[in-house]
């Protein structure tokens, strides 16, 4: 069983199953602390239960932005330069838009509830917002495909300047509070922590989360250096296959050929990717 | 108590939206494995000899030889 | 590096000065979206007085995109970006050159708004010397930011559509600071407006530094 699921999944090796164990195990813990254990807020009533996932989900965010950031200047460093750096910091900074998506999904939903509103423009909310559109300028950026050290230079250079923003604009949007907005709507963790198993919780979902990042950030970089590989064997492999099709095609037309029996049988995705594949991304 | 007992379609609106949008990532990032490792013949002779719906690629024409 | 920066700032307002882009095309382009805001808020004088400040650092946006966009086209074709790349130019001369006819013609065509918002929107004004250091340092920021990100997609085959996603929500706090800072020097806003022009610099010299910096690399790749 173990072994069958491993080789069917390919991005992973050992760390990402211990990682991806604990984390199985402390999301239980958290499900049960958080939907069970922990009392309601007395101002808040049952909606304080999203303070276990909403606070911990964006620091997730901002930890995914802050690697990439890292990466980028450790790739932009000519004593570190490698590709290695670059992937790393494509694969973290996608890790964070999953978590900050979560965040602004979850925080909205809590503002329903709290504010009225789905949205506000709150300081924290729009910083959030803004932060989540520069780094998906940054991924279409990384979608640009061509010449791998270029792209790397690149987006090095743009992640720091997207990271730039979140200082700039954490000055703006405080400026933006005092203009404007006499309180603060939104004070994480100042009234719940005052409850023993509210704290508790709250302080496991940090725990919880930043091993889900961790175990997705790994098989995310597992997925970079499977990219990396096929760009770099997929040519003499696409040649040796449509070379291994026409030889095959002469003597016995029917069992060998891949495209009729894999069309019906799998999934969409397979074809329609190999298709794509070689001129996409191999030139 | 009744003001406590509510909002827990809040509740479970936030922990369900946290589940579909990060399940689903972890979705999307396996798919992508997996179509990936389809097109490295040192990976794809195994894992789709050992798909349930093994009878979908005949490993003889995976072979370039 | 400065002598380099006036070169190239010379090279491409010279080809501006020719070609009329801006002043043919970009500036007409602004005043229409001037009208289209006109339009979408049915002539409510009251709103767009005031949000005429809003509109007005909207409309240089977008037109910030196109100047952006035209001033690395200028070397899209017949490999000039080689040759530029080749001529032995100081990168960050080079960067400095392009930001500044960027920013000239970003100068011309706030001073065409301003008349348009006057005149359209009948806006007021007010504290001349408070909108001229805006205008100052919102150009020189968005300049800046605008060549860095324009070098970046500059040869990229998506680069139209890619540009706009970088750079608009790069340069949003520029829209919110020189916004802030217009609503108080035409006092319809409480709160000075000067402490938002430490945001501006603050904006425009984290971009020049970073486009200093790291426009050697930009160029080098492409």
């Amino acid at each position: 069983m173990n072994y069958k699921s491993l080789s069917a999944r390919p991005t992973s090796n050992r760390a990402t199953v211990v990682v991806g164990g604990l984390t199985l195990v402390g999301l239980g813990v958290l499900l049960v602390l958080g939907l069970v254990v922990s009392p309601p807020d007395t101002v808040q009533g049952e909606t304080v239960r999203l303070i276990y996932i909403h606070p911990a989900s964006a620091t997730m965010a901002y930890a995914g932005f802050g690697l990439c950031a890292l990466g980028s200047l450790a790739y932009l460093w000519p004593r570190t330069r490698s590709l290695r750096w670059d992937r790393f910091a494509g694969a973290s900074a996608e890790v964070g838009v999953a978590f900050c998506v979560t965040c602004i999904v979850s925080g909205s939903i809590w503002g329903r509830y709290s504010w009225g509103v789905w949205w506000t423009w709150d300081a924290r909310l729009t910083l959030t917002a803004l932060l989540l559109a520069v780094f998906l300028g940054y991924l279409a950026l990384r979608r640009t495909g061509g010449d791998p050290v270029g792209r790397a230079k690149r987006c090095a250079v743009a992640a720091l300047c997207c990271f730039l923003v979140v200082p700039v604009d954490h000055e703006a949007t405080n400026w933006w509070v005092t203009l404007h907005q006499k309180d603060t709507l939104f004070r994480i963790g100042k009234a719940p922590l005052i409850h023993g198993w509210q704290l508790t919780t709250m302080l496991l979902s940090f725990v919880v989360f930043g091993l889900l990042f961790t175990w997705m950030l790994l098989h995310r970089l597992g997925i970079e250096a499977l990219e990396d590989r096929i760009e770099e064997e997929g040519y003499v492999w696409a040649i040796a296959e449509r070379r291994a099709e026409g030889v095959a095609q002469v003597p016995t037309t029917g069992p060998r050929r891949p495209l009729p029996g894999s069309g019906l049988a799998g999934g969409p995705a397979a074809p329609t990717m190999r298709a794509a594949m070689p001129p996409g991304e191999g030139r | 108590m009744s003001a406590a007992t509510g909002g827990w379609d809040y509740v479970a609106g936030g922990y369900g939206a946290t589940v579909v949008l990060l399940g689903g990532y972890v979705v999307l990032l396996r798919r992508r494995a997996r179509v990936l490792a389809r097109h490295l013949p040192a990976l794809a002779s195994t894992p789709t000899a050992q798909e349930p719906p093994a009878a979908q690629e005949p490993p003889a024409g995976q072979e370039p030889g | 590096m400065w002598r380099d920066a006036v070169l190239v700032a010379g090279k491409d307002l010279r080809v501006e000065l020719r070609s009329r882009v801006t002043t043919n095309q970009v500036a007409p382009y602004a005043l229409i979206v001037l009208l289209l805001f006109g339009f979408a808020f049915d002539q409510d004088q009251y709103i767009l007085t005031h949000a005429g400040p809003g509109l007005f650092w909207v409309a240089v946006l977008l037109c910030s995109l196109l100047a952006i966009q035209r001033s690395f086209g200028l070397e899209a074709a017949d490999g000039a970006r080689d040759g530029l790349r080749m001529s032995g130019l100081d990168a960050a001369g080079i960067f400095l050159g392009k930001a500044l006819a960027v920013a000239a013609q970003l100068a011309v065509l706030e001073a065409v708004l301003t008349g348009g918002i006057v005149v359209l929107f009948g806006a007021r004004l007010g504290d001349p010397l408070l909108l001229g250091a805006t205008c100052v340092l919102a150009t020189v920021g968005l300049a800046a930011a605008g060549t860095v990100y324009g070098a970046m997609a500059a040869g990229l085959r998506v680069r139209e559509t890619l540009l706009p996603l970088l750079l608009l929500p790069v340069v949003a706090p520029v829209l919110l600071g020189a916004t802030q800072a217009w609503l108080a020097a035409a006092g319809l806003s409480s709160g000075g407006g000067w402490r938002w022009l430490t945001l501006l610099a603050a904006f425009a010299a984290i971009y020049v530094a970073l486009g200093v910096l790291g426009f050697g690399t930009l160029l080098e790749e492409a």
